[in-house]
C-alpha cells in the first residue's frame, strides 16, 4: 500500500477537486441576480400566466434569462441537456414538437414557419439550392403539412416560376380551405439600378398540391418617388389568436430640397388584406390616425392601433365590420412613463406594457391594463432582488410569453 | 487487477518528474504573472494619478479597473497551460515509444510480465487521463488562490472582482474545465477515446512499422468518422433528422463502441503483432 501513496494521493485530491469544483458551480449560478417584479398596485394574480424573456449582461458576457412571478431563471442555470434540447427554440414550437414529435424532425432550425388550427399543423421552408454556401436564391417553397386526425403527413414542394428573386423570406403561412403563404422577394433592378421588393401572398390547392394564385400586394416598382410602402403583419399571427386580416401602410410625402435628403409626410394610406380572400380594402380613418398611429394588434374583429398624444397613451379600436373606429381608450398609470420604446402586446383583451431596456441601476416597468375599460389591472417595477450587491451590466427583456 | 495497478503505479513514477515540474511551471508562472501584472496596474495608476493629477475615479473612467481577466488574457497565465498541454500531447506518443528506445528493449520485459498484456495499454491510459485530470484539479485550486492574490493587492476602488465562474467563462478555459458536470463527462470522455485511437494506431506503427503508419493512419480515420457517423447521416441523408438530445445519446453509443474497438484491436496487436 505504502508503494501506491503518489498514485492514491493523486487521484484522491484530483476526484476531491473536481467533485467540489462541480457541487460549487451549482450554488455559483445563485451569484447572477435575481429579479423580481414587485407590485405598485394591482391584482397578481395577473403575473400568473406570463414570463418576461430576455438578456443580462454586457459585452461578451450575455446571459439569458425569464423572469417570472416566481423568480429568474437563467439560460446557463439550467443544466447542459435542457440548454441542448433548445432553449433558444420558442414555446409555441417546442409544444409542437412535443406533440408532434416525428412530424417536427428537422423543423426546428428556424429556417421555416408553422401554422396550426384544429385540424393539421403546416409548415412551409423555402428550398434553396442548399450546399453551396454563396447562393441563397430560392426555387421553392417546402410544404409538410401533418393531418391531426390520421397523422398522415405530405410534403410537396411549389417551384417559384420566376427565378430572378435574389433573396426571399416567409412572413407566415395560414390555412383555410387553401393554404397562402406569405412572402417577401426581394431582387435587383438591374435598369434603375435598385433593389425593389415585392410582397406575395401564393394561394396552394392543398389537395392538389397546387400553386393556385400568385397575389403581389405591394411592389416598390410601383411606387412613384413620393411614397412609401410598407407592409404590417400582425405578430400574432403563427399563435393561437390567428387572424385572416394583415395591413398595407403607403406614406407620402413631401420632399423638400433636390437630394431627398429632407422629406416631410404629407399624408398616409392605410389598406386591408384579406388573407381568405384575398381582397385588398382601404381603411377609412381621419389622417391624424393614420400618420401617428401603430397598429399593435389585429383580430377577426378589430384592429388595435396605438397612439401617443402629448404623453398621454391611447389604443384606438377600429371595427373591421363596421368600417369605423369603435372607440379610443385611454389608460392611466400612476408612473407615467410607460411609453415610447417600450414593448407592447395584446392578448384576451389586456394590454400589457414593459419597457425593455435599462441600464444598470434603473429599474423596469410593466404595466397591465383592460384594453375593454381602460382599468389598470397591475402596475410594478422589474428589480434587481439582492440590492446590496451592485449591478455590473444591462438587462433587455425582448418578449413576453404567455403560458 | 492488481498487475494493472502497479503498471499504473510504474507508468507513472516514470512520468511523475516531468509532471512535478510542470505543475511547478504553472503555479510559479501564474503566480508571478498575478504580482507583476497588479503591480504593473499599481505602478501605472500611481504615475498617472499624480503626474496628470488625477482623481482616483477620472483615472478610473479613463483607464478602467483591473480585474482577473487581464490576468487570464496574459502569457503569464496561458503560456504554462499552453505547454502543459503540449507536453501531454507529446507524452501520448513518448510513453509508447520510450519503451522501445535504449539500448536494452524495455518493452521486451514489460510484455513478458506474467499478465494479460491489454493491461500495459490500459495502465498507460489510465495515467495519461489521470495527469490531465490532476493538472486541471490543479488550477481549480490555483485560481482561487491568485483571486484572493489579486484582492489582496489591488485595492477595491481599483478592481473589478470576477468569480471564478466568470473567469471561466470569458475564454477557451470552458472547453478544459467546463460549467456543467455533463459537458465534464463528454468533454472528458471524448479525450479519453483520441487516447485510445492513437494508442492503437501507434500499435499498429509498433506492428508494421513503416506499412504500420499506414494502417495507423486508415485506422485513425476509420474510428473518427465511426465516432461522426450520426452527425454525418443528420447533415446528409437524415438532414436534421436527430433532435439535440438523440444525436447525444447516438454520440455517446458510438463513442463507446470506438473505444471498445480500439481497445479490441491494440489487444489483438498486442498479443499477435506486436514486434521488438
Amino acid at each position: 500500500m505504502k508503494r501506491y501513496w503518489k498514485l492514491i494521493s493523486i487521484v484522491l485530491i484530483t476526484v476531491l477537486v473536481i467533485g467540489t469544483f462541480y457541487i460549487q458551480t451549482g450554488i455559483a449560478k445563485s451569484e447572477l441576480p435575481e429579479f423580481d417584479i414587485k407590485t405598485i398596485s394591482g391584482n397578481e394574480a395577473e403575473l400568473d400566466r406570463i414570463a418576461l424573456l430576455g438578456h443580462y449582461g454586457s459585452g461578451g458576457l450575455i446571459d439569458y434569462l425569464e423572469i417570472t412571478e416566481s423568480g429568474t431563471e437563467y439560460a446557463s442555470g439550467d443544466s447542459f441537456l435542457r440548454q441542448l434540447s433548445g432553449n433558444y427554440t420558442s414555446s409555441e414550437v417546442k409544444r409542437l414538437q412535443k406533440n408532434y414529435r416525428n412530424f417536427m424532425r428537422g423543423k426546428n432550425n428556424g429556417m421555416g414557419t408553422f401554422f396550426e388550427n384544429e385540424s393539421i399543423v403546416a409548415y412551409a421552408k423555402l428550398g434553396m439550392d442548399s450546399m453551396s454556401v454563396s447562393n441563397y436564391q430560392p426555387h421553392s417553397i417546402d410544404i409538410s403539412i401533418l393531418n391531426k386526425e390520421t397523422k398522415k403527413e405530405t410534403s410537396f414542394d411549389i417551384s417559384i416560376v420566376d427565378d430572378n428573386y435574389q433573396s426571399m423570406y416567409i412572413y407566415a403561412v395560414y390555412v383555410d380551405e387553401e393554404m397562402k403563404i406569405l412572402t417577401n422577394n426581394s431582387y435587383y433592378d438591374s435598369q434603375a439600378g435598385k433593389e425593389r421588393t415585392e410582397v406575395h401572398v401564393y394561394s396552394i390547392d392543398i389537395s392538389a398540391e397546387k400553386l393556385v394564385n400568385d397575389d403581389v400586394i405591394l411592389n416598390t416598382e410601383d411606387a412613384s418617388p413620393k411614397t412609401i410602402a410598407g407592409i404590417h403583419i400582425p405578430g400574432n399571427l403563427d399563435e393561437t389568436d390567428t387572424t385572416n386580416y394583415l395591413l398595407k401602410r403607403e406614406i407620402h410625402k413631401e420632399v423638400s430640397d433636390e437630394r431627398e435628403s429632407y422629406y416631410e409626410l404629407t399624408d398616409a394610406e392605410l389598406f386591408l388584406y384579406d388573407i381568405g380572400t384575398n381582397e385588398l380594402e382601404p381603411i377609412n380613418l381621419s389622417n391624424d390616425y393614420l400618420m401617428n398611429a401603430y397598429p399593435i394588434f389585429i383580430n377577426d374583429a378589430f384592429i388595435y392601433f396605438l397612439q401617443e398624444d402629448e404623453g398621454e397613451l391611447k389604443i384606438v379600436i377600429y371595427n373591421v365590420a363596421t368600417k369605423e373606429v369603435e372607440r379610443n381608450q385611454t389608460f392611466n398609470f400612476s408612473n407615467n412613463d410607460p411609453l415610447y420604446d417600450s414593448f407592447y402586446k395584446i392578448k384576451d383583451e389586456k394590454l400589457y406594457i414593459i419597457n425593455t431596456y435599462y441600464k444598470f441601476a434603473a429599474s423596469g416597468s410593466i404595466f397591465i391594463a383592460d384594453i375593454n375599460t381602460g382599468e389598470t389591472l397591475f402596475e410594478g417595477t422589474i428589480e434587481m432582488d439582492n440590492s446590496d450587491q451592485q449591478r455590473m451590466s444591462d438587462l433587455y427583456i425582448y418578449d413576453i410569453e404567455f403560458r | 487487477m492488481s498487475r494493472y495497478f502497479k503498471l499504473v503505479n510504474f507508468e507513472l513514477n516514470r512520468f511523475i518528474k516531468i509532471y512535478l515540474v510542470l505543475a511547478g511551471v504553472i503555479i510559479l508562472s501564474q503566480i508571478a504573472g498575478v504580482i507583476l501584472q497588479a503591480n504593473s496596474y499599481l505602478r501605472m495608476a500611481s504615475e498617472i494619478i499624480n503626474v496628470e493629477m488625477l482623481s482616483r475615479s477620472e483615472f478610473i473612467n479613463q483607464y478602467g479597473t483591473m480585474s482577473f481577466y487581464q490576468i487570464t488574457q496574459s502569457i503569464w497565465f496561458d503560456g504554462p497551460i499552453a505547454l502543459s498541454i503540449v507536453s501531454l500531447l507529446i507524452y501520448v506518443f513518448f510513453i509508447w515509444y520510450r519503451d522501445w528506445l535504449g539500448k536494452n528493449t524495455f518493452v521486451y520485459r514489460l510484455l513478458m510480465l506474467p499478465t494479460a498484456r491489454i493491461n500495459i495499454y490500459l495502465s498507460k491510459a489510465t495515467v495519461i487521463f489521470l495527469m490531465v485530470l490532476g493538472l486541471i484539479a490543479l488550477q481549480l485550486v490555483l485560481l482561487p488562490i491568485e483571486i484572493n492574490l489579486l484582492k489582496w493587492m489591488v485595492p477595491l476602488d481599483f478592481r473589478t472582482d470576477m468569480s471564478i465562474y466568470e473567469i471561466l467563462m470569458t475564454n477557451y478555459m470552458t472547453i478544459l474545465i467546463p460549467l456543467t458536470i455533463t459537458e465534464f463527462i463528454i468533454n472528458y470522455g471524448t479525450g479519453l477515446m483520441v487516447v485510445f485511437i492513437v494508442f492503437t494506431a501507434i500499435l499498429f506503427e509498433r506492428s508494421y512499422r513503416w506499412k504500420g503508419i499506414l494502417f495507423g493512419l486508415i485506422y485513425g480515420a476509420f474510428a473518427v468518422v465511426l465516432f461522426f457517423m450520426p452527425m454525418i447521416l443528420q447533415s446528409t441523408i437524415l438532414y436534421e433528422f436527430f433532435y439535440p438530445l438523440e444525436l447525444l445519446a447516438l454520440h455517446f453509443v458510438t463513442g463507446l463502441i470506438v473505444m471498445g474497438l480500439s481497445v479490441w484491436v491494440g489487444n489483438f496487436l498486442l498479443n499477435k503483432k506486436i514486434r521488438i
